[in-house]
Order: structure tokens, then sequence, then C-alpha cells
């Protein structure tokens, strides 16, 4: 049996969170305040709307929840996992044009209920990350694509080489140089 | 501090939930669940032997559509006696049924190409991969279940073509179902299509080596298989190209760059063309002269239609459900036009939230739609809500191709 106190989960890893998730429920806590964040910005720039963002966010941990006894860490690590629901979360939303509320529902989640203030602090987390938008469009293309895949999307470097056709090593190049030479234009900027 | 801490609260209450039934199992039901599992195992291990050796698949249960079809709703249902399989098909990397395609009339004069793997004539899917237990047998997928099978169906006009590069589907051929995560060991990446009667071959790539394949004259159907590219957690994102992205308008669909498909090889007027992902191909097809455009329509004088909301006390996000009602200026025959409902957002960066009304609509016919949460898309003290028109097989959007039918603001009630 696990029994461990919110401490000690702080300095799990995030397989181990999800491992002992179902037998104490505040590792899944846990597990959400670290990705909470970084899901909501991610969503809020795929959308453009903090109102989605949040019921995306949502429906993404739900269907976590539902299928935590699938995960397989030799297929990838749990941000992987987490953003590849997110990005079928976000595609389903493109094709139906609305978010799905299955996995909350099946989990007994209760609808969120939205205020500004949540609004506007969604909004913010994504808000840093425009000026880097813009001269992310002025690298080179192969450059750009890798930093978009890994940075902005969330991908693994394998599952990104598979789709540029390149060995991961040159991902990890690409994205390399491709954000040494961000971090110098924004140094231009300032 | 947490930005959404109603979220994490709602999070973890579902996963203590959730911790308590899977503690209330009975042991007793774990070890007969371990007996059971025990036989499936071995009958699994004498069912691989048996088709291994000798190709014979068991039949069982059909593939049931998740919801039944209506002949005037969505994609309607397949017309009588308008399905067929086609010649083309392909094999499987690793063997067992070939991969085919299947043609699918429907009432709402729509053509949808379905994908799956042939047996005995039969398109179906196989026990594989969490589909159907693992039974490693046939099961028949009839042309009902077009409504159910994303990524391994599409549909368009009668006339349409298209070219679909599609990855993350199962070697079984039945899609996950919708937010089910199953452990899917080998995915396929498919491209198929239907390229119309010019078309006369599609050139792919597959690990670096080119291939050509002649489609099926007169429909212009392919369907290539290959292993799967994506085999980490993101196997089931589908990403598929050709109806949208890659279609030209006015003209047969082009390649999809992200595909394994380089080139399309056309006979246009006696000549021999290709359309190619190469920037400089040596026999490039003529592009269309004009792209074909949604029908022009523009809004007469008495085609503004007075707008009617309801409102209802609803325990959903937003406080309020609502109905809409309006009286239908243009008549809906089939999927090739219609009605949506949009709801402009000018705060939160924008967006509007589109409804589609997917259904056939008699002329000057009153029409009611539900509408939920219907003041979630609100910036302030009301909402904006649209029903546009369009003559085109699209969802009608705000912009050209779609006429405005009416315009309402709705204010929360205080």
């Amino acid at each position: 049996m696990w029994l461990m106190s919110s401490r000690d989960l702080s300095r799990c890893s995030d397989e181990e969170l999800l491992e002992i998730g179902l037998g104490d429920a505040e590792a899944l806590g846990v597990l959400y305040d670290r990705y909470e964040d970084p899901m909501l910005a991610f969503f809020r720039r795929a959308t453009g709307r903090a109102d989605l963002a949040a019921d995306l966010t949502a429906e993404v941990f739900a269907a976590a929840l539902g299928s935590i006894g699938r995960f397989r860490p030799d297929l990838g690590s749990v941000r992987s996992w987490l953003f590849g629901i997110a990005r079928h979360e976000l595609a389903q939303m493109w094709r139906r044009r609305r978010v799905e509320t299955e996995a909350r529902r099946r989990m007994g989640m209760e609808p969120l209920m939205l205020g500004d203030e949540e609004l506007r602090r969604i909004d913010e987390l994504a808000c840093g990350g425009e000026a880097s938008l813009r001269l992310l469009a002025e690298l080179p293309g192969e450059q750009r694509e890798a930093v978009r895949g890994r940075v902005i999307d969330e991908r693994d470097y394998a599952e990104l080489a598979a789709e540029l056709r390149c060995s991961e090593m040159v991902v990890r190049q690409r994205v390399s140089r491709g954000l040494r030479a961000l971090r110098a234009r924004m140094g231009d900027t300032r | 501090m947490n930005t959404l801490p109603q979220l994490r609260a709602s999070l973890v209450a579902a996963a203590e939930r959730q911790g308590q039934s899977a503690a209330r199992a009975p042991r007793a039901r774990r070890r007969t669940l371990r007996l059971a599992l025990v036989a499936a195992l071995v009958l699994l291990a004498l069912a691989a032997v048996a088709v291994a050796a000798t190709g014979v698949l068991g039949t069982g249960a059909p593939v049931r559509p998740t919801q039944p079809l209506k002949p005037s709703v969505g994609l309607g249902v397949p017309a009588r006696g308008g399905s067929r399989i086609l010649r083309a098909s392909a094999a499987d990397p690793a063997g067992g049924p070939r991969w085919g395609l299947r043609l699918v009339h429907t009432t709402r004069d729509l053509l949808c190409i379905q994908l799956g793997r042939l047996y005995h004539g039969q398109l179906g899917v196989l026990g594989l991969d969490g589909a159907f237990g693992n039974d490693r047998r046939f099961h028949p997928l009839p042309p009902d279940t077009i409504g159910r099978q994303p990524g391994a169906v599409n549909c368009q006009p009668e006339g349409g073509a298209v070219s679909l590069e599609v990855s993350g589907i199962p070697e079984s051929g039945l899609m996950p179902e919708e937010g089910g995560l199953g452990v899917i060991s080998r995915d396929r990446w498919v491209s198929y299509g239907l390229l119309g009667p010019d078309a006369v071959s599609v050139t792919y790539t597959d690990r670096g080596r080119s291939h050509t394949l002649k489609v099926e004259p007169g429909t212009g159907a392919y369907v290539i298989v290959l292993r799967g590219i994506e085999t980490g957690p993101n196997r089931h994102g589908i990403t598929s190209g050709g109806s949208g992205g890659a279609e030209r308008p006015g003209g047969p669909p082009l390649p999809n760059p992200d595909g394994a498909i380089t080139s399309i090889t056309y006979r246009l007027d006696g000549h021999i063309c290709e359309d190619s992902v190469k920037v400089a191909a040596a026999r490039p097809c003529p592009r269309p002269s004009a792209a074909v455009r949604a029908p022009s329509l523009t809004p007469s004088r008495d085609l503004r239609r007075p707008l009617r909301v309801r409102l209802r006390r609803s325990a959903l996000p937003g406080g309020y459900s609502a109905t809409l009602s309006f009286t239908a200026p243009y008549a809906v025959p089939n999927a090739l036009s219609g009605y949506s409902i949009a709801s402009p957002s000018p705060c939160h960066g924008g967006g509007t939230i589109i409804d589609p009304i997917n259904r056939d609509i008699v002329a000057r016919a009153r029409v009611t739609v539900p509408l939920e949460a219907v003041f979630a898309n609100a910036c302030g003290d009301s909402v904006l809500l649209e029903v546009l028109y369009s003559a085109a097989h699209s969802e009608p959007v705000p912009g050209p191709g779609s006429v405005l039918v009416g315009r309402v603001r709705v204010a929360i009630p205080r």
C-alpha cells in the first residue's frame, strides 16, 4: 500500500504519480499541478480562446484518468502521453466544432464554472509567447518546424524525426539552433 | 496556486471514486477473470495457428453503428442498392486479409468511401488489438457503419474526388471509439482515395523507395497500406489530408505534401500529365481555368427572417439553454446545402462557434433548434446569434459563400 504525504509526492516522477494515482488520488492532483499551466497555454495558443482552453484541459485530464491503466512507459513519457491526448482532443474539437464532454461525463466530473479572473489568467499564460511566435516565423524552415513541433506542440523527438524524415539527433540540433537564434533575436528586440 | 482550482478538486474527487470502485472488485471475480484470461490466451494461440496455417478466419458479429443513421439527417442512410465493393485492394504488411474499399451512396446525395479488411468479398474488421476481445475473427462492416469510423470513411458530394493520407489506423481496421485509447500494437499508414475517371496511377515512397500503382479504371480508386510511423503514445492522432487541405478547387485532388504519395498521373484530353509534390514536375497537369465557386447568393430584401429565442434555466455552464426558431427561406433537400447557427465571440481572442443544422429542411418550414449553454460564448451581458445559409456542401460560416438569414442579440436575464 502506498502511504505518502503530499510533500513526498512532490518528489515522485510523473510515472510514479500515475502509478499510485488510483490508490492515492492526491498523486493525480500533484500531476495536475505540474501540467495544468502548460496544458492551458497549449490550448489557448491553439484555439485563441481561454474558455475553450479550460474546457479542453478538463477533458484531457478526465480522459487521462479514465485510461491510466493503459499508459505504457515503454512508449513514451507521461508528458508525451498527456499531450498526445491533448492533440487528439483538439483534432476532435476542430472536426466537430465543439469540445467533447464524454470523458468528464464518464468520470462524473462537474462542469467548469469560469469567471473573468480565471479567463484572464489563462490569457496571460499564452500572451508571453506571442512575441516569440512572431520571431519563430522568421527562422529558416527546418528550424522553425522543429522548434514549433517540440516547444509549441509539445511533441517527442522520435515522433518529429519520423514526420520530418530525419534522425532524432538532427531534430535535436535544429531545435537547439532554432532556440539559440530565437534567444539572440529576442535580445535584439529588447 | 492553481489557475483552475475547481478542476483540480474535481479531478482528485473523480480519482478517489475510481480508486474506491477498483478496490471493491471482489477477489473471487478476479480469480474467475484470471482463469478466463488463461483460457482465452490458449484459444487465441490456437486461432492464430489456424489462421497462419490455412488463412481461414471465423466470422464474428458484424460491427454495429454507434448511432442509428437517419435518412434526412447528417450523412443520411445508405441508398438501396447504392453500395459496392471496389476492385482496388492492398496487402497488409503483416499479411492476413487484404485492405479494400467500398462505395456507399447515401440518401442525402453523398458518396462515401469506406476502408476496411476484405474477406470472402465482404468489407470488415479483424478482432485484433483489443477489437472484439481479440477473438481474431472477421467482423463484417455493414454500410450503415459509415458514421462510426472517422478516418476510415470519407463522404463527399457525388462526382467529387478525394485523396486521403491517414495515420493511426489500427491493424484490425476498427477505428478507436471516441475518446478511447486502446492498446494498439501495430498501426498502419493508409493512403486511399477516389481520383475520378481521368486518373491513371499514383506514385508513393515507402522507406525511401518509389513505387507506382495503377488506379482502378473508371473510378480512380486506390489503396496503399504501409507500416505506421507513429509508434509512440500519439499513435491515435489521425492526420488526413486530401479532402480538405490538399484539394484543388475545381480540379482533382493534389497529393498531400505530408503524405506517402509523391505524384498522381492523369490522362487529360489524351495527354499524360502529373500532379506532383515537387515544385517543378516534368509534365504538370494544367490548373483548372476557373475555380469552382460556391453559388453566389445575394440576400433579397425579404430574406432576413426574425429569429425567436426562448430561454430555459439550465444546470449547464452558462446557466441557460435555449431554443432558437426561424422560418427557412430556402429548402435543404440534401447534404449539399444547409443552415448553421453562428455565435461570434468578440472577446477572448475572437472566434466563432458554429453549430450546423445538419438535416433536410422544407422551404418556409419553421425550424427549431435546441442550444445548450447559450451564454457560454458571451463576453458581457449578451450573446449574438446568427442563422446562416450556404448552398455549398461545407458548413455555412460567416463570409462569402453564405448568407445571413437572421441575427438576434440575447441578453442574460438579471
